[in-house]
């Protein structure tokens, strides 16, 4: 990883952003600042961002003080990537889709069988949550 | 007993697709066993290269977040291009981390799909990424 590490944050540099090749990352973990960008758009807090990139409240300080300072440079980035992840997310789900179909030639065998039934019971249990949860 | 290997930054995602995975009754049906980072070794900021050839050279499935990073020499999606071969193992990327946590049918599909791939792994070896849920 290319090591450029930038100090951010108010607390005592505990953490900092390390820039590499694939963005600013957030120290001792893989999370991008990316992440922590998108889902502070979206109105998460940071107990929220937090616990869904099991980041520790210090890490996630350090994330929205680097976003606050380099907003104006994140922004296009942040598009730009979401732009590749949606076509590399549909490139791979076309070539699964295709392995899938395989697969469901396969000759059903026992645990298949069983699989099936589990996933039915599921979907079934799930429709009944969801008509119970309707006015 | 096939193991999964949670990445770090998505280990309350993984409990939580394990739970439905337990609560469906598939773990029943497929030997799994989940790990983490913690578990084998790995730091919390173990480079992609090193994590993904982790996970190939033990026969563990990484599961994984669909993180917003560019793709660098040395990111996961290069890697994988650059050492991947027929008989690699998939990586397995939850479309929506925060999803997983939030909406318990999300939760029950991500299972569902790793349930699915992991029945038949023999047969997704060479295919690079599976996205959960399918």
């Amino acid at each position: 990883m290319t090591a450029k590490t930038k100090g951010a944050g108010s607390n005592g540099q505990r953490y900092a952003i390390v820039e590499t090749d694939m963005g600013p990352l957030i120290s001792e973990s893989r999370v991008s600042v990316f992440d922590v960008l998108e889902a502070h758009d979206a109105g998460d807090s940071p107990y929220e961002i937090g616990l869904t990139f099991n980041l520790s409240p210090m890490q996630v300080e350090t994330a929205l003080v680097y976003i606050t300072q380099n907003r104006a440079e994140l922004e296009p980035q942040l598009a730009q990537i979401k732009q590749q992840l949606a076509e590399r997310e549909a490139f791979y789900r076309r070539q699964a889709a295709e392995v899938d179909g395989y697969v469901a030639t396969l000759p059903m065998t026992s645990q298949r069988a069983a699989l099936r039934v589990l996933r039915e019971r599921s979907d079934s249990e799930y429709k009944v949550a969801v008509d119970a949860d309707s006015p | 007993m096939q193991t999964v290997l949670s990445d770090y930054n998505c280990e309350g995602q993984a409990r939580a697709i394990f739970r439905a995975l337990d609560a469906g009754g598939y773990l029943a049906l497929i030997p799994l066993e989940l790990r983490f980072f913690i578990d084998v070794g790995l730091s919390t900021d173990a480079e992609d290269v090193v994590v993904w050839q982790h996970c190939q050279d033990h026969g563990f499935v990484l599961l994984t977040g669909n993180r917003k990073t560019s793709d660098g020499d040395r990111s996961l999606e290069s890697t994988i291009r650059r050492l991947s071969t027929s008989h690699s193992l998939p990586v397995l990327t939850i479309s929506n981390l925060r999803r997983v946590l939030t909406d318990p049918g999300y939760c029950r599909a991500c299972a569902l799909r790793l349930a699915e791939v992991m029945l038949d792994l023999e047969i997704y070896r060479g295919v690079l990424r599976l996205y959960l849920p399918g």
